[in-house]
């Protein structure tokens, strides 16, 4: 009989216990359970039902005293550490052990008397949760049953997430468990998730709406839909502590995320959002200065940096020199930046990789975000096409900053002008559950008109087609095809006769695929291959005028074929071992039609030493490499808080750029490697550790690097790079090496929040040779263009009410090396400068302080539009930072002279619109 | 190519001085890092002569001029067993003996400090000897729209082994200065003035300018080892260098690649000396080093290279027929004076005004009328004062 009862439905019962549970006074001397409840018997008037056996199970001493309260506190106290449940009907008290549970009564009951043979742990349910099966919003929720037969660690549960008042799905809605998000919903408003059997607390979370606390009991698969409620605004959901642990439960390391809401809070010079300059705040990422393009990741050069946008490379992801990147920050879903165990699915470059995805278009409504800034404005619209289905989304970012230039006391400059936009539109389609698609056109567009006589132009292009496919629960696969283009022109009219057009164009066609087999708990495989197609116009110059004095000049075209397979199995080892090997192997041909020279062996690359040169056919492969990449990379939770990460991966990198400038410029050219021109190679080894406080927003690591690589291109004294067509003589191919170590502490949350990084680095190279001419520093390593050892950002916001905060923003920098002329000397009769080593010395240390204040507008639910200004000051100290140091001859003495970008504090005001 | 360079630099300038207004400033310069370190000059050439080696010291720099690396021995040694011992003499080493490099025979310096410190160069051979063909001067437009008269040079070397080219000239030209008397003037204590003829040759000179610039070509590349119609320098209509007469020796030296190389890149380093240059700055490597420390720095270099120099004269009228000839170098212009007017407060063309010019030599005498008296200045009227007298001997 006792047997039978525990077959009730524990939620209807507690309704009706919590209405017949009246104040008892116990008091209990009991060395076991049976004893104990034999007390309660005396001492009121319940009666327990129960198997003897179960209470011999569970050792247990009572010695307690209960006054004013109920006989189920009680219970629950005595059977806290045991696995017995009870259930309460008027004064029988029924004891259970490992119950079996429905949600429905009739319709599920399949189980016979067997249950309490089966081990497993009893969900026990507290009173306060009411129960009430017809509404979906239960706050407790049952999925499945409970049997004998499956032996199933955890179970699938899916459904949708809709808004209460209208049942619209809710996308991207966070489902939490202890913190962590498990699962999002699509727009659809569908998740999927995998529980383990037993009793969860979830946290549902979705923008624009309440966040929902629910315990779920999971017995076995099952649907569940859940309503939610939406939030009166719009403005202060959008609390993201996705991920939390993933910093410590991620198999990779020296990984980061950005999302776009984060950036919101960092001030940015002239107002604009940048997902680049946030990354420069992190340790380990660095730009060469302020106003330079690129950065330079773990003391790589700036051209080891793969940029990819939707799956496309951007080979300049920056606008205006580098004071903004290339990407409207309003059409950036987020950012994932690898500084290292790169996964073995991206390649072709050495130090990083910054994979950055676009939103999609919203498929329900019409909706958009904007910027109004002193030098550009923003604007992004999502739109539905197809309801639920497809999405559009358009964004496009213009600048008026000939007013700036407007300002500036000087004829030259003041008539200049100069004009940056960017425009992307992004197509996707969700054919079904499983098959997806979309579709990303970006370009971008710089033009300056700097001097009457040139103009200068720069322009990325991309076109992308990615698809999803999900073949069965194990096997998924993506794959995408992209053109990016590059282009840079100089148009020069000094006079008539001296007119010309250059023009430089980089273009690659890339393929992708990449298949994920989930093969079973254990080991999860990615694979795919990768194939790239180079084609490059080193250089063209055209003379405009009929008369001109120049004569046509055009440097043979370059192609190239990067193909590559890879494969990575993630191989769960233990809850706390997870181990990922990766392998990709690469091929590189360089392709005809080229003419190619032939130098001595065991000499100097000079126009000397030329042998012969050989012509090559279209398509004929000049020179063939071939590399296997190892991608192997460890994690080991030591407690739930701490894990430590270990991680290899080497590298190769078939292109380089071109550069004499010590810092990034739109006018470096791209060259593939060649006959003559070696593809780089790189090792790096890492090491992290990674800690997190359960229940507080902290989060701590401490990572640290050592890197080599061979080959890497740097630049004979005197080297000229633009339209030579034979670049092998004027460079030198040496060892790179960089260490160092990052510490990052972070919090997530709460009304101070922000980060605080530091690295210690060094970035090295090695100019030896067995030829004089090609040693550089005496064939010692000597410190990059942008060795910068010491790097501390600390970025702070601080919110003061839900509609102002305060952010700030400090950076100090080790100041990067330069070499120096160190004396002159006489030669032919003529005057030179004599120079020290190579980067032998430095510039003054870099250091700067921002402050933004944001406002946000009110939050009245029906608001056209919900708003927010930020106010915000670059370099508050006004600290003159030296971006260049340069020397000139003046009246036969040499002088130095420092050039800065910012010497003052520059205040700007942005207003931004969310719709 | 240069030209795109000095358009990049352009626009990095400007887009600093877009940023910032007023953001350059000047920076201290850190020139206690500096170290002395021993310069070598040394280029022997085929034919038989003094070869000269010139040794000199980096200096610092604030200072204007180097200093001379006194009192080392120096020597040239052939691996035939020969060897040269050089001697100061006018500020250089020259060898005590004509010698000329001897075809394959390898050559190596060796200098001896005086503070004990050898350096010993590596070893260098002859190249082939070229003959310069020709040098033609051509009137052009230059890339800037500005009329003139171009140098060029033509070589060929049918065995295609000269391939390094340098060029280096040294013009020479006539001038003849525009207020020329043959007579001086002079005041003598009892302010009479007195006319006597002046010593020597005045009026025409012959001045003398060295290149400054290297000039370089390479033919490695190719189908021929032939320079053709290659410039060598511009002389723009307006300079007075050409107004009268005026001659340029052209020397090719040919030189190894190594060589070539050296002064490929210093020529690199100091087109470019503007702010945010391109060019990658450092210091050339040199095939000298120190026995001692092999890791000090020593600058320049020695090498062996072939030389052939052409001579050409041309009159202005040869090149620029029918035209007017440029303006004379200096601005010019005659000061009266009244030699009559004894007021001593007439400073501007009183007898005293002009007495005082006169005695401070500041100007010189050009003509007189009676009592007025037509007075230049010095470099007006006497090119002796910037120039040389002496006809060079080579001089047609």
């Amino acid at each position: 009989m006792k047997k039978a009862l525990s077959i009730f439905v524990l939620f209807i019962s507690f309704s009706i216990f919590s209405q017949q549970d009246s104040i008892v006074k116990v008091e209990i001397n009991a060395s076991n359970l049976t004893e104990a409840l034999n007390q309660i018997e005396k001492q009121t008037n319940y009666t327990f039902f129960y198997k003897k056996k179960w209470l011999d199970d569970n050792i247990i001493v009572v010695n307690e005293k209960f006054e004013k309260t109920t006989v189920a506190e009680i219970l629950k106290f005595i059977f806290k550490d045991t696995d017995l449940n009870f259930y309460l009907s008027k004064n029988q008290i029924i004891l259970t052990q490992n119950s079996v549970i429905y949600d429905k009564v009739a319709t599920n009951f399949i189980e016979k008397d067997e249950i309490a043979t089966i081990n497993i742990k009893p969900i026990l349910i507290k009173e306060t949760q009411k129960s009430n099966t017809n509404t979906d919003n239960d706050n407790l929720i049952v999925v499945g049953k409970e049997s004998v037969t499956k032996q199933k660690v955890s179970f699938e549960i899916s459904g949708f997430i809709m808004t209460k008042k209208n049942g619209s799905p809710v996308a991207d809605a966070n489902i939490r468990i202890q913190k962590k998000v498990i699962t999002t919903t699509n727009h659809k408003g569908f998740y999927k998730l995998m529980l383990p059997y037993g009793k969860h607390s979830i946290e549902i979370e979705a923008p624009s709406h309440k966040k929902t606390n629910l315990t779920i009991v999971v017995y076995g698969n099952g649907t569940k839909n859940f309503q939610l409620d939406e939030t009166i605004t719009e403005l202060n959901e959008v609390i993201i502590e996705g991920s939390s642990d993933k910093n410590i439960k991620s198999i990779t390391s020296g990984v980061t995320s950005i999302n776009m809401e984060d950036v919101k809070n960092v001030p940015l010079v002239l107002g604009e959002r940048d997902i680049l300059k946030v990354a420069t705040t992190l340790p380990g990422i660095k730009s060469t200065g302020e106003g330079a393009a690129g950065v330079n990741v773990r003391g790589g050069k700036e051209d080891q940096n793969l940029f990819l946008l939707d799956n496309a490379t951007i080979y300049n992801p920056s606008h205006f020199f580098g004071f903004f990147s290339s990407i409207n920050p309003y059409v950036i879903k987020n950012a994932e930046i690898y500084k290292g165990s790169i996964p073995a699915e991206f390649g072709g470059r050495l130090s990083s990789v910054f994979d950055i995805k676009s939103k999609n278009g919203n498929s329900e409504k019409i909706s958009g975000e904007g910027g109004i800034g002193p030098v550009t404005s923003n604007l992004s619209i999502g739109t539905p096409l197809v309801k639920g289905k497809s999405s559009i989304l358009l964004g496009g970012r213009a600048t008026y900053s000939d007013w700036i230039l407007k300002q500036i006391d000087n004829p030259e400059i003041k008539n200049s002008k100069a004009s940056f936009y960017d425009l992307i539109l992004k197509y996707n389609h969700q054919f079904s559950e499983k098959t997806a698609i979309e579709s990303t056109v970006y370009y971008s567009k710089d033009k300056f008109n700097l001097t009457s006589d040139s103009t200068f132009n720069y322009s990325n292009r991309i076109i992308t087609l990615n698809g999803k496919h999900s073949f069965n629960e194990k096997n998924k696969a993506e794959f995408g095809i992209s053109n990016s283009e590059y282009k840079f022109g100089i148009n020069f009219e000094k006079n008539n006769q001296k007119s010309f057009d250059f023009g430089f164009e980089v273009n690659e066609t890339k393929l992708i695929y990449k298949g994920l087999y989930n093969y079973n708990n254990i080991h999860k495989f990615t694979y795919g291959l990768n194939s790239t197609l180079y084609n490059i116009s080193p250089g063209t110059l055209t003379p405009t005028d009929e008369n001109s004095l120049l004569t046509y000049q055009s440097i043979q075209k370059e192609k190239g074929l990067e193909s590559s397979l890879f494969i990575t199995d993630n191989i769960t080892l233990n809850k706390k071992l997870i181990v990922g090997l990766g392998l990709r192997y690469t091929n590189f041909m360089a392709l005809g039609p080229s003419i190619q020279r032939k130098y001595i062996a065991n000499a100097p690359i000079t126009e000397g030493n030329i042998t012969n040169e050989i012509a090559y056919k279209k398509n004929k492969a000049i020179k063939t490499y071939n590399g296997l990449e190892y991608r192997i990379a460890l994690r080991q939770l030591l407690s739930e808080t701490i894990s430590v990460k270990l991680s290899f991966d080497t590298n190769y990198q078939y292109l380089h750029k071109l550069s004499t400038n010590t810092t990034q410029s739109p006018t470096d050219t791209w060259k593939l490697a060649d006959l003559n021109i070696k593809p780089s190679f790189g090792q790096q080894v890492a090491f992290g550790v990674y800690k997190n406080f359960k229940g507080q927003p902290y989060e701590i690591s401490l990572e640290t690097y050592y890197k080599k690589s061979k080959n890497i291109l740097d630049y004979k004294i005197g080297a000229e790079l633009i339209l030579n067509e034979h670049i092998e003589t004027e460079v030198l191919q040496g060892k790179g090496k960089s260490y160092g170590i990052e510490f990052l502490v972070k919090k997530t949350s709460g009304s101070l929040n922000g980060w605080i990084g530091y690295s210690y680095s060094k970035s090295l190279i090695k100019l030896d040779s067995q030829f004089n001419e090609e040693i550089v520093n005496n064939g010692d390593y000597f410190p990059t263009n942008f060795d910068k050892p010491h790097d501390l950002s600390v970025i702070l916001n601080y919110k003061f009410t839900k509609r102002y905060s305060l952010s700030t923003n400090f950076i100090y920098q080790t100041g990067r090396p330069i070499t120096y002329p160190i004396g002159s000397y006489e030669f032919g009769g003529n005057q030179y400068i004599l120079y020290s080593d190579r980067n032998e010395f430095r510039v003054p240390d870099y250091y700067r302080l921002d402050i933004g204040f944001n406002v946000e507008g009110n939050h009245k639910i029906k608001k056209l539009a919900h708003s927010y200004w930020n106010i915000s000051i670059y370099n508050v100290l006004g600290r003159n930072n030296p971006y260049s140091v340069y020397f000139v001859t003046e009246q036969g003495k040499v002088k130095s002279y420092q050039t800065s970008i910012f010497s003052i504090p520059i205040p700007t005001i942005t207003y931004n619109f969310k719709f | 190519m240069k030209t795109i360079r000095k358009i990049q630099n352009i626009l990095l300038i400007n887009v600093v001085l877009i940023a910032c207004n007023a953001c350059t400033d000047p920076y201290a310069l850190q020139s206690s890092n500096y170290q002395n370190y021993l310069v070598v000059e040394a280029t022997l050439t085929n034919g038989l002569k003094k070869q000269e080696v010139k040794l000199t010291r980096t200096y610092r720099l604030e200072e204007r001029e180097p200093s001379l690396e006194q009192n080392a021995i120096v020597k040239v040694l052939g691996d035939n067993g020969s060897v040269f011992l050089f001697e100061e003499e006018n500020e250089k080493y020259v060898s005590i003996d004509e010698f000329e490099p001897l075809p394959n025979v390898a050559y190596r310096l060796e200098i001896e400090t005086e503070n004990g410190k050898k350096y010993i160069s590596t070893e260098q051979i002859l190249p082939s000897v070229s003959n310069l063909e020709s040098i033609v001067a051509i009137r052009k437009t230059n890339d800037l729209g500005t009329d003139g008269v171009e140098i060029q040079a033509n070589s060929f070397d049918p065995d295609n082994t000269s391939n390094f080219y340098r060029f280096t000239f040294e013009e020479t030209y006539k001038v003849i200065v525009p207020y020329w008397s043959a007579n001086n003037i002079r005041i003598l204590p009892n302010n009479t003035i007195e006319l006597y003829p002046r010593d020597g040759e005045t009026k025409t000179c012959y001045s003398n300018e060295i290149s400054k610039r290297i000039i370089l070509e390479n033919t490695s590349n190719s189908i021929e080892d032939r320079i053709l119609n290659f410039p060598i320098h511009f002389v723009p209509q307006s300079n007075y260098k050409i107004a009268n007469r005026y001659s340029i020796i052209v020397h090719q030296y040919i030189h190894n690649a190594i060589s070539f190389e050296f002064y490929k890149t210093l020529k690199n380093l100091s087109d470019e000396g503007s702010s945010l240059s391109q060019v990658q700055p450092g210091l050339i490597p040199s095939n000298i080093s120190c026995l001692q420390q092999p890791n000090e720095i020593v600058v320049g270099l020695f090498d062996i290279a072939s030389i052939s120099s052409e001579r050409i004269f041309f009159n202005y009228e040869d090149i620029f027929p029918g035209t007017d000839p440029p303006g004379f170098l200096f601005e010019c212009e005659t000061l009266t004076f009244n030699s009559r007017d004894f007021n001593t407060l007439n400073f501007n063309n009183g007898f005293y005004a002009m007495k005082s010019y006169i005695n401070s030599n500041q100007l010189i005498y050009y003509e007189n009328t009676g009592a007025t008296y037509k007075l230049v200045k010095l470099i007006c009227g006497n090119c002796t004062y910037f120039s040389s007298n002496v006809i060079p001997p080579f001089w047609q």
